[in-house]
Parts: structure tokens; sequence; C-alpha cells
């Protein structure tokens, strides 16, 4: 039976600081409030009503542990006084966890090493390493780290493998972080460090506990340490881009891309014809008037990233793009990657939206019923609504950013956003059988989960959980 | 500079996608200590709800992070929103110098510092009696009612060894290529930048209009400044108060000459050197190139890159603010940067700030380089060069 959480008091705070020392245990209301936001411009609120949060809502203490074993030592004092754990990465999802002030919140940045095993062809890295800081490091020993996310560089590549996010990266070619772990040191809700996986370039065959941590959200487990399989840095990469006349067009043109067999892109953009007009002005350009995709491709032969490419356009063509070519001005593909992430810089209030991964043949008829899904908006008058649709076409993940005046208070944008997060899941993700490939579920993306899967799997994953985590101790599922 | 309820918005704005963190160089500095108010998201959104609620019990935290911040400007390169975070850092800080700081704190040493230029008109609490027989020496010029030049060479108030010597090195020079110019001696008045960058903008204006008003009297039409910090508070911050005189960094002046033909460099300096940019010259007054320009012009000079430089420079800890705020802090900020100097296996770190040669040097001598690595002033390089 799962025992009732009782509140951080000074005797918990206690015995923290005499687990990790004093300088790695935060309790100042001022020094905490930063680990409650939400990666959003809307003020602090319970993600459920949207009441505006007091100083008696957040956690009252964060703590910082150096490695496994302390890590462990909190869990086991978790489960003996009856107090929850929440882990905190990078800190950079666009879901709203905020912790509740039943909750310690457990701060793995200070896990941070890179070992790089070339011999052995792998890496270990601690959960805290960064997407950019990882590449940085694989670089001058000839290797490539792709899965990278918007937030490459303040996000940890723990927090990716927990959540199994692929970023902007094209899954065919790049795969989910979590394809690329051989290995994982977690400590278990009830505090036991295990190891799973091996230093073998072969995973495992067999029951592998890795798939339980990989994506588990931290439900399972707290992951500690990190062994992940390298790959060559290539030498070459090549950009292409295609505009046409709608969204639409350029929809059907990802379609192309796979099914004329064309070779895979590491990097698939799409964005929408508003998208694209802001973005190119923001960043210097014409607008082309049109929708855009945005390609890259890489090649370990000489020539090869430019057939890739050429390929690719070759499938775009068959939809009669404006236009359709490779980049080779440095200048010029500077530009395009500015304007493929200045557009988020906009004088209005954006909300991405959730992850909307169609199957590839629905993906035009998704990308219309987006556009109609917006004039069913009621909590502001929909034309007050900028849409903007863009996403990691070779995911596939598309996003419908919704976007208001900065005029619009925070309350209405508060429940703007969750609008339009209930209505792209119903209306969208669940009738056209979407996927959900990035960002995290739990907890306030339970509703997709529960939608796409049933009750009966979610009761299962409850169970699951128990299974590991008896006291619910741990990232705490509470519906 | 956003005031009232648009500080509020402002802050709203951010959405908190920490990207400034991972080039803040306090925050980086501060290491494992460090939490989310060691860096503008975390400050911004900890004031904000902390006013909300009404708590004030955090309020020395507070302004440890807000007079931590170096201004910088660097996490405005990579700021998600575009926000201008120097802007509002400098509004909070007078927020705070409104609200908080005459009930409670203001951090180390920086309360002197406001207290010396209230006191004494500058915030070293120096005389400067000293600074005519040191121009005397020199051989400069001292402006007047009846002496006027071309330019005022404005040497801000640093009475320490290292703005000593940049003076020493620009006037030698200013004189060897027969620039018209002269100085105020002891009676150049303080621009006001450690009251602007500490947020007394009372302060600040006052300064700056006894400032504005002295130039007025001596009939100032050019100023030339070694100080990025003085140069930028002169140039950017007087205009609102109705200045109407040029100014000039040292290094857009020395470019010119070139540009103009007027200096050549005649001794070969077959040295490697790096370039350190000063954040208020660069992100601040983006002068990046007249720096660069002017080692190119120096024969068998070989210029070499850090990994960070240009707007992408990282911060050498001082602000122009380092005799007052955390020593240690500053030894951490300064330590990264002369690492990646050294990085480039460059024999001289050549910078254009008082202020950066001073903590950049203290941070080699603390890494036990500075026999091996040596940090000049632009106008000491040029000197060694004609």
């Amino acid at each position: 039976m799962k025992r009732a959480s009782i509140a951080i008091d000074a005797g918990i705070i206690s015995s923290l600081k005499t687990i990790v020392g004093s300088k790695y245990v935060f309790d100042q209301p001022f020094r905490l409030v930063g680990y409650h936001l939400p990666s959003s411009s809307y003020p602090l609120a319970d993600p459920k009503t949207g009441r505006p949060l007091g100083p008696g809502d957040l956690s009252r203490v964060l703590v910082r542990p150096a490695d496994a074993q302390e890590i462990s030592r909190i869990l086991k004092l978790a489960n003996e006084v009856g107090f929850k754990v929440r882990i905190r990465g990078g800190g950079t999802n666009v879901i709203d966890i905020i912790p509740k002030p039943n909750e310690v919140i457990l701060d793995v940045s200070r896990l941070k090493w890179i070992k790089i095993q070339p011999e052995d062809y792998y890496v270990e890295i601690g959960p805290a390493v960064t997407p950019l800081s990882l590449r940085q490091a694989l670089w001058p020993a000839g290797f490539e780290w792709l899965n990278f996310p918007g937030s490459y560089r303040a996000s940890h590549i723990g927090g990716g493998i927990s959540v199994n996010t692929s970023g902007h990266g094209v899954d065919a070619l790049v795969n989910k972080p979590g394809d690329w772990v051989l290995g994982l040191e977690a400590v278990l809700p009830t505090g036991e460090i295990i190891q799973t996986g091996s230093k073998a370039m072969r995973k495992p065959a067999g029951p592998d506990l890795t798939r339980l941590f990989v994506g588990g959200e931290g439900l399972f487990g707290v992951i500690t340490g990190i062994r992940l399989r390298l790959r060559p840095k290539l030498p070459e990469t090549k950009m292409g881009i295609a505009i046409f006349k709608t969204v639409h067009d350029a929809a059907r043109a990802v379609q192309e891309i796979f099914w004329q067999r064309a070779p895979y892109p590491v990097w698939l953009e799409l964005l929408d014809e508003r998208f694209t007009a802001m973005g190119f002005k923001e960043a210097g350009l014409s607008d082309p008037q049109g929708a855009c995709l945005q390609i890259v491709t890489d090649g370990a032969m000489p020539g090869e990233a430019n057939w890739k490419l050429e390929s690719i356009l070759d499938a775009c063509r068959r939809v009669s793009p404006k236009q359709a070519r490779a980049i080779d001005n440095e200048a010029e593909r500077s530009a395009l990657v500015k304007a493929r992430e200045l557009p988020m810089k906009v004088l209005r209030k954006v909300y991405l939206g959730p992850p909307i991964d169609p199957p590839l043949s629905r993906l035009p008829n998704v990308i219309k019923a987006i556009y109609a899904l917006h004039k069913r908006i009621t909590t502001v008058d929909p034309s007050d609504v900028d849409l903007m649709v863009f996403g990691h076409v070779g995911g596939i993940t598309i996003h419908a950013a919704a976007s208001v005046p900065r005029s619009v208070d925070a309350a209405t944008h508060w429940k703007l956003v969750k609008e339009w997060l209930e209505l792209v899941i119903r209306e969208i993700s669940l009738k056209y059988e979407c996927g959900w490939g990035e960002q995290g579920m739990f907890p306030a993306h339970m509703s997709w989960f529960r939608g796409h899967y049933g009750e009966k799997t979610f009761e299962l994953l409850k169970g699951m959980k128990a299974v590991f985590d008896p006291n619910n101790v741990l990232n705490p599922l509470d519906d | 500079m956003p005031t009232g309820s648009s500080l509020e918005k402002q802050i709203d704005i951010c959405v908190s996608c920490l990207t400034c963190t991972t080039v803040c160089p306090v925050f980086k500095a501060s290491g494992d200590e460090a939490t989310l108010t060691n860096a503008p998201p975390g400050f911004f959104k900890g004031y904000r709800y902390l006013r909300e609620w009404g708590i004030d019990q955090d309020v020395e935290e507070l302004g440890q992070s807000l007079f931590d911040c170096r201004t910088c400007g660097a996490c405005e390169q990579v700021c998600s929103m575009v926000l201008k975070v120097t802007s509002m850092v400098l509004a909070l800080r007078e927020r705070y110098w409104q609200e908080v700081v005459n009930k409670k704190f203001l951090p180390g040493r920086l309360k002197a510092a406001l207290d010396n230029s209230n006191k004494y008109g500058n915030p070293y609490g120096q005389s400067s009696w000293n600074r005519n027989a040191w121009f005397k020496e020199l051989g400069t010029r001292k402006l007047s009612q009846r002496s006027k030049t071309e330019f005022l060479y404005f040497i801000g108030c640093r009475d320490d060894e290292w703005n000593w010597r940049i003076v020493g090195a620009t006037t030698r020079v200013l004189q060897k290529r027969d620039v018209d110019f002269g100085t105020m001696g002891d009676a150049e008045p303080c621009c006001g930048n450690v009251a602007l960058t500490l947020g007394n903008r009372a302060l600040f204006e006052w300064l700056a209009m006894k400032t504005i008003q002295d130039f007025r009297d001596l009939e100032v039409r050019k100023v030339l400044c070694n100080s990025p910090h003085c140069y930028n508070t002169l140039k950017n911050a007087y205009p609102r108060l109705g200045s109407d005189f040029e100014v000039q960094h040292i290094s857009e002046f020395l470019a010119g000459m070139i540009a103009d033909n007027k200096l050549r460099f005649s001794k070969p300096l077959p040295k490697i050197v790096t370039y350190h940019d000063p954040c208020y010259l660069g992100r601040h007054s983006g002068i990046y190139e007249s720096p660069r320009m002017v080692l190119k012009a120096i024969p068998d000079l070989r210029l070499i890159e850090m990994e960070m430089s240009r707007s992408n420079s990282l911060c050498c800890g001082g602000a122009g603010l380092e005799e007052w705020q955390c020593r240690d802090l500053e030894r951490r900020i300064a330590i990264r940067r002369v690492k990646q100097a050294k990085a480039t296996g460059a024999e001289v770190i050549v910078t254009s700030c008082p202020s950066c040669v001073k903590m950049l040097e203290e941070a080699l001598t603390t890494l036990g380089l500075h026999k091996k690595i040596t940090v000049r002033d632009l106008t000491e390089i040029v000197e060694e060069a004609l």
C-alpha cells in the first residue's frame, strides 16, 4: 500500500545536507522559483487548473547530488521518511512539470563527465552532458552526436534519453537517442543501483532493462550514467532548399521523398507560408512567397552528400516546386538556418503546440485538419490567433504553433494553451492515429497516452511503476 | 531601458529556455554551486514572484545575484526571445536601488563605490592631485579656457598601475603622431559609468550633467577614451542628457589613422597574439574590427582568434567593477578566459580595456603563466611597433 506523502520539513532538509553537503542543498524561495517555471511565456500556474501559484505551492528544497551513491541515499531516505522526489535535468522541457511542496527537486546537473573509449567504440557520459558539449568532445576524436533538440545548448542528454525525444534529426537516419544507448547505470526508486547492457558494441538479446529507462520519464529510476555507441563524423554535408506554392504541396513533397525511395537526409524541416515569410524576413532574405523545405544531407564519400541531396530534390520536383536547389553559399546557408529559428522570436506569445507525428500517408490531411481546427478555438477570437505549421518532417513531427498578441493577459494565454493542447490531441493526434515523437508525456500530457494506448495500458504502466516504486516516491504518478 | 511595469512585461516574455545560462560567465564560473538565480532567468523570475508574493526574506540573495551579473551581454547573443537583457538588468538594479537598498543590502563593496562617487566625484575615492604631475612628466597639455585642443583625451577615474601604463603608451603614441590633444588633468570629472551600471540613475545623472557642463566650458568637441566603459557611457548614455560632442575609442582612432595612411609601423613584431574583445567595446558598442585592423597592420605579428571571440567573446570578469565585486568569482571567470587564450598558443593577449588588462594579467599570475604569456593593451603594442 502506498505510503502517504509528508511535507518537507527542516529535519528532512538537514538529512539531505548530511548526504550531499550543505552547499548543494538550496532552500531559499528566491533560488527555487526558477526551478518551477514552465518554458512558456505564461506565468507560474497550476498545470491542471491555471490557478496562479503562491510561495506555498513550491517545493521547499532542491538537492544536487554528486553521484549515484548520493542519489541512492536520498531515495532510501525518501522511502523511509515518506517524501517525494522529482528529477530535474536541464530544465528545458516544454511541458509543465512543476515540483510540488511535498517533492524534493533532485537536480542531476553535477553528473556531467565524458569518457570516450574509441577502442571499444563507445562513450560514457553523465546524464547532465548537453548535446552541444558531447558534440564538441567527440569531434576532435572523429565522432558525432546527431540527436539535436532545439535546446541543444542547455538540455541534458540524460533528459533526452529519459524522454527518448528525437530533436530535429531524421529518425530513420539518426535514430532516437535511446537507440544509441548500449547500457545505463540507474538508481531505482528504492535506492538500489543497477547496471544495464554491456560494454559490447552489440546490444543485448533477450530482456534488457535499458529499455525501461529509455523513454521511462523517470518513472522507474534515475539515470546516472549512460554508455553510448559512437558514430563516425561524416566529412561532408550539403544543404538544399525547396519552395512550394503551399504547405500542402510541401507536405506532398515529403511523401514523395520517402515514396521515391530517396536517401534519408539528416535534417528535413518544413515551414509553412507564414513561418517562411517571417523567418526569411528576419534572416534578411527575400520572402519566396510559399512554403519551404530545408534539407541537409551527409556523406562519407566525396560527392555522396550531393548525390543524396539531388535525389531528394528530384523527389521534390515531382510536386512542381517554385524552386528546388542546392545551397552552395555559406552566407545563404547560415541565413536559412536563422530563418528556421527566428520566427519563434516574434513579438507575440507563442505556444509551440504538442508534437504531432502523423503516418506518412496522412501528412497532407493532418495539416489541412490543423488549419481547420484553428477556427474552433473559443478562449479568444480565432482571428487573434496566428497559426504557424512547421516541423521536423523527416521524423515525422509537425507542430501547430499558436500565437497571440502580447496584450493577451496571462490567465487567458494559459487557457488558450490548454485548449489548443487538448484540441490538437483529441481532434488531430488521436483521430489521425498520430504518434508522440518528442517532448515528454508525464504528467502533463497523459491524455494522449491514455487516449492512444487505452486505460488498460495506462493501468499496466501504473502497475509496473508500483513494482519498481512501491511507495510512488520518484516522479510520482498521480492519476 | 525598460521602466515601471514594462520591466515586468519584459520578464514575462522570457520563456525560461535557459539558453542564456550556457553562455553566462557568472553562471559558468559559479560551477556546481550555481542555481538559476546566478543567471538572468532565475534572478528576473525570482524577483518577479517574490515581489508579487510580498516576500522579502531573500532580498540579499536577490541583490547578490543581480549585482554579480557582469552586464557582459553574452546572453543577448543567444536569447530565444531577443530580450535586451543588459537593459533589463540595469532597470532591475535601478528598481532594487529604489525599493530595497536603503532598507536592506547592497552587496560587497559596491556601496563604497557609490558613496565615493557621491562624496569625491569618483568611485575610487582617490584624490586626483597627482595627475597633474604625471601629465607634466608625459608632456601633456592641460585643457583650459585659454588652451584648447582638437581632442580631449579622457583617461577615466582609475588610478592604478594598469591604467597609467595604458595612459602612458597612449600619450606617447598620440604625441609621436602629432595628434592635437590635451587632458583635463586633476579636473577630469567621472563619467558616471559605475553609478549607471549599478542602477543609481540619480547619481549617474548628477555626475553626467557635471561632466557635460565641464566639457561645454572647455568647448570640447571630440573625446578619445581607452576605457570601453567610459566610452560606452559617454557615447551611448550621454546623448539623452544633451551631450553634443563626438566620442571615439582609441582603437577606432588608430584604425582610422591607418586607413588614412597617417599611421604606419616600421618595426616588425614577430609575435603570436590573440585579441580579447572587451564586452563594452565589442558586444555593447559593436567595435570588433578596429583593433584587429590595427594589429593586422603590424609587420610580422600573427593574430590567432580564441575559441570565443567577437560577439561570442567571454567576459574577463571585471565589468569595470572589479574593485568592488566578488573577487573570487571574478578570478574564476578570468581564469576561464586565460585558458582559452593559452589554447591558441599565443604569447601575448592583446585587449583594449584597462579593466580587462588587469583581470587577465592577474589570472595569468594565478595560473603561473605570467612568464610565458603577457597581456598588453592595444596602445602598448602600437607603441612597441612604432
